[in-house]
């Protein structure tokens, strides 16, 4: 019996060996979301396209919708919106807009020059 | 050229090392005396060629050559010339060299130790530290060799040393952690040295024990001297914060405090044997996985070196090889070992048994702790982390539970005590430390809490034991001074280092209960009271460093009425990497300690300042350097001292005769 207990330790080793090779496989800076597969947050804003309309969350439920949340003094997200156009028409991706701290006016003339692909927009002043 | 030189040096180390792992080994296990006999020579020619290595690296940096891969990354022609030469081990590859020159450090002075030992122990003792040698300097050589050059756009400026890097902190505490990490080797090699021979007497842990005592010294101040850094140089009053790498550091020496009490109860009384043989592979064994932890990449720490998964790899197939190895030896060797005697129940045999105990259930957690994200990541089942809640709600048990055993067993005798006595002894003075305990705790602040005052009330518990035993040990004696005296150095040093372990005690408890923070925004002129103290903030003011530019903020503290101090913290920037530092202004007492930080720069002049009140925080390093010195004083203890005079006085006698 005690000739077992002596292996202890080593079978403790050998464990804790197969353990750090799956370790090093692996990026402990590589962080997932902590919001994947919570709720999408409530909120009511203005419509960007028809001041006096207003949406809610449940506008955007029933289908998988892309939410992208843009501005126009935003440089990427100019970068980005060709390939959203991409989605929008060749993909058929439905594409909810938000925009934020912007100005209606101005949004409204910039998707008109660089093509609107979302179905819908709302605008967000601020933080929710 | 000289950067070639240090490379050829290394190698060169490694091919001793080679040797050295071999021959004397062979030696040993045929009983060939020539072949033992190459384990000294070959010792000291590896640490020379590692002393000429180190040396190359110090000269790349002390001549700004951004050739040097290395030297480029970590060092910069503005940075003082101390800096400079600290640089040598502010990354990873310089850090490495240091780790394999401080092993060859440790192997010299066992090789030039060891003529007391019989040739056969001696050889594999210096053989399996070869072997250890070997692992390292071949890993430095072939994945991280500080000697590599940048010749091709060879840099006209260095990259700088990280400014959290510039300070005192990074000259000394690097070298001394690491010569306790590594002075476990010599534990773990006299171990591996008497699994593979068999012979496990009593002789054997005399032998071990003043390495064992010295490292351990070594790594007490290492680590206390980190904590000290982290407090001053972070600039956020925190001195522990379970980070992996803390952890890495402090489960080694956990395991080697049991280890330094385990080999005292093998040396006196012949019990506990194998015990101690797996602690010393065991303490040794964490030193390692420290190394593998903080530079493969597998734990995110704030003391990571460049994370690196092939690194990672190399080290552990060497961990795989030496730990395995070790703990493969231990399982098929250990189990003829037999106890020399046995105990009763009530003796200092088993407080220590307890003590051990603990020990390794405290290390045992924090290790649980520090591995539990890894192991939840590669179960698939997400990413967590585990912090100081998890670490202090563990700890604080433990670590009083431990002292109230401390308190006992000091006052135990060998093999039998009679309980009677012992409660006659203890009781009396038990309620006299709850008293104390209660009523210093209500005089320093008269909102008590529980955790604080028990840490108080066995503090004053193992003060009064460790005075009774000193008192019992002299009242016999008619000149007291005498008395003292004739006691040996290993009984002083057990006392001082108990007695720092209290005074650590005391400053963690005060300071972690009664400590107060503030962080506010104040313009000019603004005041804030914390604690009786008043603090006026009058403004900053820009001002020029070597290589850095610095917001100098000014706050004058009152106390009560009177002026108390002037502090100055800054915010400094560093031009050549891009970085800004919050260097802290501390006004440190002995049992109190003001500690004042700039924030951020607000609107309108104002700043956001962090000031905070840090009783007896000292008392924690203080408690470090007590138990360092009682360590290394151990050292000294007659018994192993040459017996010198036994030879020099043959001759007279047989004149006489």
């Amino acid at each position: 019996m005690r000739r077992i207990l002596l292996f202890v330790p080593f079978i403790f080793c050998i464990v804790l060996g197969v353990l750090f090779v799956k370790g090093l496989s692996l990026d402990p800076t590589e962080l997932p979301s902590a919001k994947i597969g919570k709720n999408f947050p409530s909120f009511e804003l203005p419509s960007v396209r028809d001041a006096d309309k207003v949406y809610t969350q449940t506008d955007m439920q029933g289908a998988v919708r892309l939410v992208n949340v843009w501005a126009t003094w935003c440089p990427t997200c100019k970068q980005e919106h060709s390939y959203l156009n991409k989605l929008a028409t060749t993909q058929g991706v439905e594409i909810i807009g938000i925009n934020y701290k912007d100005d209606r006016a101005k949004a409204k003339q910039w998707l008109k020059r660089y093509h609107d692909p979302y179905i819908l927009i709302s605008m967000m002043k601020k933080a929710v | 050229m000289i950067a070639e030189l240090g490379q050829y040096a290394l190698i060169l180390g490694l091919v001793m090392a080679t040797f050295l792992a071999i021959i004397p080994m062979y030696g040993a296990s045929t009983g060939n005396v020539f072949w033992m006999s190459f384990a000294k020579p070959l010792a000291k020619s590896l640490f020379l060629f590692l002393l000429i290595s180190m040396l190359c690296l110090v000269y790349a940096f002390a001549t700004d050559d951004f050739s040097v891969e290395y030297v480029a990354g970590n060092s910069n022609s503005a940075l003082p010339i101390y800096f400079k030469l600290s640089a040598v081990w502010g990354g990873h590859e310089g850090s490495l060299l240091l780790w394999v020159f401080i092993l060859t450090c440790w192997i010299f002075a066992v090789a030039v130790k060891s003529d007391g030992l019989p040739l056969d122990i001696s050889a594999r003792v210096l053989s399996v530290l070869g072997m250890v040698a070997v692992g390292f300097a071949s890993f430095t050589l072939i994945t991280s060799s500080p000697f590599e050059r940048l010749l091709i756009n060879t840099p006209v400026e260095g990259a700088d040393l990280n400014p959290l890097l510039q300070d005192i902190g990074l000259i000394i505490h690097p070298p001394l952690l690491y010569m306790g990490y590594v002075g476990f080797s010599v534990a773990f090699a006299f171990a591996i040295a008497a699994l593979l021979s068999g012979k496990l007497d009593v002789a054997w842990s005399r032998w071990t024990r003043p390495w064992t005592n010295v490292s351990w010294a070594f790594l007490t101040i290492g680590i206390t001297l980190g904590s000290w850094w982290a407090y001053y140089e972070l600039g956020w009053g925190g001195w522990w914060f379970w980070d992996p790498v803390e952890n890495a550091s402090f489960m080694p020496w956990l395991a080697g405090t049991a280890l330094v009490h385990s080999l005292a109860v093998t040396e006196k009384r012949g019990l506990f044997k194998s015990w101690t043989l797996l602690l010393a592979i065991f303490t040794f064994s964490l030193s390692l996985l420290g190394t593998f932890l903080v530079r493969s990449g597998v734990l995110t720490s704030v003391h990571s070196f460049a994370a690196d998964p092939e690194r990672g790899l190399y080290i552990l197939v060497l961990l795989a090889i030496t730990v395995g190895g070790s703990m493969l030896l231990y399982a098929i060797r250990a189990y003829d070992m037999k106890s020399e005697s046995d105990f009763e129940l009530c003796s200092r045999e088993t407080l220590l048994l307890i003590n051990n105990l603990v020990l390794v259930t405290i290390c045992a957690m924090i290790l649980i702790g520090t591995l539990y994200p890894l192991l939840i990541d590669a179960m698939g089942a997400g990413k967590i982390s585990v912090g100081p809640p998890y670490f202090n709600a563990l700890f604080v048990p433990f670590s009083l539970i431990l002292c109230f055993f401390m308190a006992i067993g000091v006052s135990l005798r060998w093999k039998k005590s009679s309980v009677s006595a012992l409660v006659k002894q203890l009781l009396p003075s038990l309620i006299i430390s709850v008293i104390l305990g209660v009523v210093a705790a209500y005089l320093y602040n008269e909102q008590m809490t529980l955790k604080a005052t028990i840490a108080l009330v066995l503090s004053f518990w193992v003060l009064i034991s460790l005075g009774l035993d000193v008192y019992s040990k002299v009242k016999n004696s008619s000149v007291k001074i005498l008395a003292v005296k004739k006691m040996p150095i290993s009984y002083w040093s057990m006392q001082l280092a108990h007695l720092g372990v209290v005074v650590s005690l005391v400053g963690v408890a005060l300071v972690a209960t009664y400590s107060q923070e503030r962080d506010i925004r104040m313009q000019v002129g603004d005041s804030i009271e914390m604690e009786g103290y008043r603090f006026e903030f009058k403004g900053v003011e820009k001002r020029q460093g070597p290589n850095y530019t610095s917001d100098t903020g000014t706050l004058v503290v009152y106390k009560g009425d009177n002026f108390f101090a002037k502090m100055h913290p800054e915010k400094r920037f560093y031009p050549a990497r891009g970085t800004v530092m919050t260097e802290a202004d501390i006004d440190a007492g002995a049992f109190l300690d003001i500690f004042v930080a700039l924030g951020e720069p607000l609107a309108d002049g104002a700043w956001a300042v962090r000031l905070q009140y840090k009783p007896f925080i000292r008392w924690i390093w203080l408690g470090g350097l007590m138990m360092m010195f009682a360590g290394l004083l151990s050292a000294f203890d007659k018994r192993y001292k040459r017996r010198d005079k036994q030879r020099s006085t043959s001759t007279p006698v047989a004149s006489l005769a």
